[in-house]
């Protein structure tokens, strides 16, 4: 009988053994240095940094590889767009522009006041017959360098960019985003107190869901006469490619420090969770900036975004009454920068079972399907989809669409479906099991 | 009543050996190879499972005519992207357009499937070189960057492809 009972245990033993799970193997996809979405700040106690030029090339999604320049911090490989600098308001900001390109190069701040260049008025650059050479002083080619250096006097969005050559430097990649946060509220876009009626409010916003999206673009005819040394008639500047954060869809929702995209750092991906006055009271923070050539109708897919500021001025008037306002497309002209907040709010508290939509949804013979459906139309639930259809998404999350509506601008060398495309990802109320 | 007690003989097999001695020599055969397996499993050498790993199928290029070049997690999870860049426009005319030559991926950790439904017009125009993609939702995280997958298409499939 022993014998019996040890044989029972010996043969369970052994089926348990040979269960045993397998390691992995895993080797990871080396994005622990940046949140996966989100702004990616380049920021020092100091509020100095040496941006150096690089030339490299970045992927786009047809398959193509385009010849580029741009900013890198101190002596990182080169990257596009330029890395976003956040300071405080009232630092001292100080850039060290060194040069490695082999043409003259400077940096111009747009939005900041008494800007230097090694100690003296950054002022534009004229030749000798006249002629405007660049608004700033250079770093001259091939190992030039030069000091600027301001005050950040106003919180806001701001563009840093080359203002030598704009219109060719600009589209070569010289340009990156630069983020003043109020002294005394970092978490506020801007530091008054707007009265709306006779309500107040401020500008914070959910700490973990601020963003910024440059929008840009690329005549890849330009950057191969630059890169061959060969003359570039702007006259026929016609792009080809539109980039946000200087990816083009479907790369724009790919995480922040995507393997696979090494020179491109920077995702666009929106995603948030919904207002809940408890446990999520704050909006998002966009910050939208376009180094462009002509405007681009930016329009995000659900719900209207409140625009508070533009060109790092918050739109209050001078009684501090709001003037800020909702917009379903953000037309984001050359040069400028756009701040919007946006809350995903279940208004109604919408649920299948307490409080359902009192619309029939037809029968799903008669339902069209998008991509990203849940099968259900309540946030955080999945339902049957037909026979053949993927039937769940991962959470029941939403997605929205952002694109820019001029259709033309979301192509890829004439590939639909791409360019300035994002998209907006909401998810459940937390705790959910969203992976 | 009379007091009476089995005795319970031991059988012994054709073989002439007790059953439960047999029973046991078995078990730890058993034991002593599972042991040998899962050490093997747990120590012996592992597939390194490198992101973007993406082999190449002459067959799937031959029938279909194009070549699969990208698999990534992307959206923060929420969704999988497949890239694949057309070899012969002719053949990849309706490339996904039915259930014979939409691309499936199936994760080879649990065989969890996700496909998508609806990719373009039938006979869109596509060019030769280029590269066009395919958005697929993340059915329950069931694609994971690092980890091997199956792109299946009609009745063929490329294995091992490793999702960035």
């Amino acid at each position: 009988m022993r014998s019996s009972r040890l044989s029972r245990i010996v043969l369970l033993l052994s089926l348990l053994l040979l269960v045993v799970p397998r390691s992995n193997g895993i080797v990871t996809a080396g994005h622990e240095d940046m949140p996966p979405h989100g702004i990616v700040c380049t920021e020092n106690p100091t509020a100095t940094f040496t941006l150096t030029t690089q030339e490299g090339t970045i992927s786009l999604p047809d398959g193509n590889r385009v010849y580029m320049w741009g900013f890198s911090e101190g002596g990182d490989p080169f990257q596009h767009p330029g890395p976003t600098l956040c300071v405080t308001e009232g630092d001292t900001v100080t850039i060290v522009l060194n040069n490695t390109l082999s043409h003259d190069v400077s940096i111009i701040f747009p939005g900041q006041e008494g800007v230097l260049a090694d100690g003296v008025p950054s002022e534009p650059v004229f030749d000798v017959g006249g002629n405007l050479t660049s608004f700033a002083p250079v770093a001259a080619a091939n190992g030039g360098a030069v000091t600027y250096s301001f005050v950040a006097a106003k919180p806001g969005t701001y563009l840093y960019e080359s203002g030598t050559e704009p219109g060719i430097q600009v589209n070569m990649g010289l340009f990156g985003a630069l983020v003043v946060r109020p002294a005394a509220h970092p978490n506020w876009a801007y530091n008054e107190i707007v009265a709306s009626g006779a309500v107040t409010y401020t500008t914070e916003f959910a700490p973990d869901e601020e963003f910024v999206l440059i929008f840009s673009e690329i005549d890849p005819v330009l950057h191969m006469a630059v890169e061959q040394g060969l003359p570039y008639d702007m006259n026929n500047f016609t792009p080809r490619y539109w980039n946000i954060n200087g990816r083009s869809f479907p790369d724009t929702i790919a995480p922040n420090g995507a393997e696979w995209l090494p020179e491109q750092p920077y995702g666009s991906l929106i995603h948030i969770n919904p207002y809940d006055v408890d446990t999520h009271p704050y909006p998002a923070l966009i910050r939208i900036l376009s180094v462009g050539s002509e405007s681009f109708p930016h329009h995000p897919h659900g719900n209207h975004s409140r625009i508070i500021a533009r060109d790092g001025s918050v739109l209050i008037d001078t009684d501090q009454s709001d003037l800020s306002y909702e917009r379903f497309t953000v037309n984001l002209g050359p040069g400028q920068t756009v701040d919007e907040m946006f809350a995903w709010t279940d208004v109604e508290n919408w649920h299948p079972i307490d409080n359902p939509i009192p619309v029939v949804i037809p029968q799903l013979q008669n339902l069209t399907f998008g991509t990203f459906y849940s099968g259900s139309p309540y946030l955080g639930q999945t339902d049957l989809l037909p026979v053949g259809h993927q039937a769940l998404n991962s959470c029941g999350e939403y997605y929205h669409i952002a694109h820019n509506h001029a259709l033309q601008q979301i192509t890829a060398w004439g590939v639909v479906l791409s360019g300035h495309i994002t998209f907006t990802r909401i998810d459940p109320p937390l705790p959910n099991n969203c992976q | 009543m009379e007091k009476t007690t089995a005795v319970v003989g031991t059988w012994h097999g054709p073989l002439g050996i007790a059953m439960n001695r047999l029973a046991l020599a078995l078990g730890l055969l058993v034991i002593l190879s599972g042991g040998l397996f899962a050490g093997w499993r747990l120590f012996g050498p592992q597939p390194k499972w490198v992101p973007g790993t993406m082999p190449v199928s002459p067959e799937i290029e031959e029938k279909f005519g194009v070549r699969f070049t990208f698999l990534a997690v992307t959206a923060d999870g929420g969704m999988v992207e497949l890239r694949y860049r057309v070899i012969d426009e002719g053949k990849a005319a309706n490339f996904g357009h039915y259930s014979e030559t939409a691309p499936l991926v199936i994760s080879e950790d649990d065989g969890k499937i996700i496909d998508v439904t609806i990719m373009g017009l039938h006979n869109h125009r596509v060019e030769p070189a280029r590269t066009y993609y395919v958005l697929y939702r993340n059915t329950e995280g069931a694609i994971k960057s690092g980890r091997p997958a199956t792109i299946a298409v009609g009745d063929l499939s490329l294995k091992h492809v490793v999702s960035w």
